[in-house]
């Protein structure tokens, strides 16, 4: 009975410790500070980036054109390794591509791969996750329909335009399965009426799929109207400017969200701070 | 019908050619330009079909034996290197040495190593195509774009997937076009050798034939390596154009 009591109070402290410094973040962005090149040539990108996202919220990142948005997402991938400080998923330090995140890149043209399929594209992550292939073939098609591609199955990316063609790459993103969703400017190069379709497309997804979304945007309209939150960075060398909390409910859409006036009020607040 | 028009287009020039060395030729006296008529008839005697079975096929046994190791160590070796930026540095000029050499240069010294069999042959052949293949392979493995390199590391794609699926592919017109010109080298290096060497084989056939002043024999079997050359020219366009289908069709203007 004692014993028994000891050990739950052992566990309890444990599972305290560990859950400390940020009760429910999901993604700690914890004093990111990168350093890019050497001695002369130094150029320091991140001061000393921080913030969290919690489970589930999605998060849009904006600034200035290169002031260091990117850095963060590859650091938040794994793909780089920051000169200091870290990204903790879940309390744990991230080193290397962690399980369950997934990237939509900036370049998504050039991230499908041109020798294969869209299908085979989509289904290419899967394998690393031992599914066999009848089943990987299947979600891919699934998240291919579930962003309206279900007819390009057997085409090649390059056959496809630039919407569709993120389309893939979201799709890729989707089948994956991730909790982590990273996105980095990804309507940045369609043109104006794609790209509303294209945000709606996320918003409708983040009711299926339930993910924690972290999106990179220089286009303050669209951080405000699917975000949660909105980090704002400032450049040279970046730093959280502020964290402005987007309160306009899940519904939204083009039309009455935009004429909000609480949206107007929102993207006022967000472009005074970027412009700071 | 617009098929036929191109078969037939292709085929004016050659018949052209042909014809008229068969008319210049005609009344030859020459012992060194003999009437085509004559080279004909040779061909078909000395050709059809023992000298294919002991001449040609020793010949192309040397050739297929010495290009295909090229061809699997040039890209096992690419590959290999590619992924070590330090080791490749270090070899780069070597690699870039050993490709300028003239591969008939090094026969000689092959021929005392190895000795004048089958080993040398290959070797030779094998020495004389493998660096266009290594070569390319490494400059089409560093070649896979960057943001492809990057997805396939966060979407955490295994070893063996990513270099079939990913890196092969990827850096695969590359390859191509080292192997291709790995086609024409082994070709030279195996007529080569076998003239120096006097074993079987087309090359020695036509040496043997020329120091024996047998001239339309000689040029039976130059005539008979062009066609070789020409078919396997043709057979790997074939090939070319199944296993790159996407990477040609990718450059097309879109319709
Ligand atoms: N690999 C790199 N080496 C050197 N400088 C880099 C590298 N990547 C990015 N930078 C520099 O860091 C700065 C921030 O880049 P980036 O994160 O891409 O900005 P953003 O995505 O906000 O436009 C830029 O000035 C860019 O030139
Ligand atoms: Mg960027």
């Amino acid at each position: 009975m004692a014993s028994a009591h000891a050990r739950t109070g052992v566990v309890t402290a444990e599972a305290a410790k560990r859950a400390a410094p940020d009760v429910d973040a999901h993604v700690h962005v914890d004093r990111l500070h990168h350093v890019f090149g050497r001695g002369a040539a130094a150029r320091t990108v991140l001061g000393s980036v921080d913030f969290t996202v919690a489970r589930g919220e999605h998060v849009s990142v904006v600034g200035p054109s290169g002031s260091g948005k990117t850095t963060v997402l590859r650091c938040v991938a794994g793909l780089l390794t920051p000169t200091s400080g870290q990204v903790r998923l879940d309390g744990a330090p991230v080193a290397g591509p962690p399980e369950s995140l997934a990237v939509v890149f900036q370049d998504y043209s050039r991230s499908l791969l041109p020798w294969l399929t869209v299908r085979s594209n989509v289904a290419l992550p899967l394998r690393g996750k031992g599914i066999p292939a009848p089943h990987r073939r299947e979600r891919a098609a699934e998240a291919l329909a579930a962003v309206g591609l279900k007819d390009s199955l057997h085409q090649y990316p390059w056959q496809l335009s630039g919407g569709m063609q993120q389309r893939v790459a979201i799709a890729r993103a989707l089948a994956y399965r991730p909790e982590v969703l990273l996105m980095d400017e990804p309507f940045a190069s369609v043109d104006a009426q794609t790209r509303s379709d294209l945000e709606d497309l996320v918003l409708r997804l983040k009711r299926v799929y339930a993910m924690t979304v972290i999106a990179v945007t220089h286009d303050i309209d669209e951080a405000v109207y699917l975000s949660d939150r909105v980090v704002v960075l400032s450049g040279h060398p970046a730093e959280v400017v502020e964290s402005v909390p987007i309160d306009l409910g899940a519904d939204r859409d083009q039309l009455t969200t935009k004429s909000d006036p609480r949206f107007a009020r929102l993207r006022a607040r967000v472009l005074r701070a970027v412009r700071h | 019908m617009r098929h036929l028009r191109l078969v037939a287009q292709g085929l004016a020039l050659p018949l052209l050619l042909v014809g008229a060395w068969w008319w210049v030729s005609a009344d030859s006296t020459s012992p060194y330009f003999p009437p085509l008529r004559e080279i004909v008839a040779e061909f078909a005697d000395t050709w059809l079909f023992t000298g294919i079975r002991d001449v040609l096929l020793p010949t192309l046994g040397t050739f297929l034996a010495g290009y295909s190791i090229a061809i699997v160590a040039g890209v096992v070796l690419g590959v290999a290197l590619a992924a070590n930026d330090a080791v490749a540095g270090f070899l780069a000029p070597l690699l870039e040495f050993l490709r300028a050499l003239p591969p008939i240069a090094l026969v000689p010294a092959f021929i005392s190593v190895l000795g004048l069999g089958e080993e040398m042959r290959i070797s030779a052949v094998v020495f004389a195509s493998i660096w266009p293949v290594l070569l390319n392979t490494i400059d089409g493995v560093r070649g896979v774009d960057v943001v492809i390199r990057d997805s396939v590391t966060v979407f955490r794609v295994p070893r063996a997937q990513r270099l079939l699926f990913v890196t092969l592919p990827g850096a695969s017109p590359q390859i191509v076009a080292g192997v291709r010109v790995g086609l024409a080298l082994s070709l030279i290096a195996v007529i080569v050798t076998e003239m120096v060497t006097s074993a079987d084989g087309v090359g020695a056939f036509s040496r043997s034939a020329q120091l024996s002043f047998d001239l339309p024999a000689m040029w039976t079997a130059i005539i008979l390596m062009g066609f070789v050359g020409y078919t396997l020219n043709l057979l790997f366009d074939r090939l070319e154009k199944r296993t790159l289908r996407w990477h040609l069709r990718m450059r097309e203007p879109a319709s």
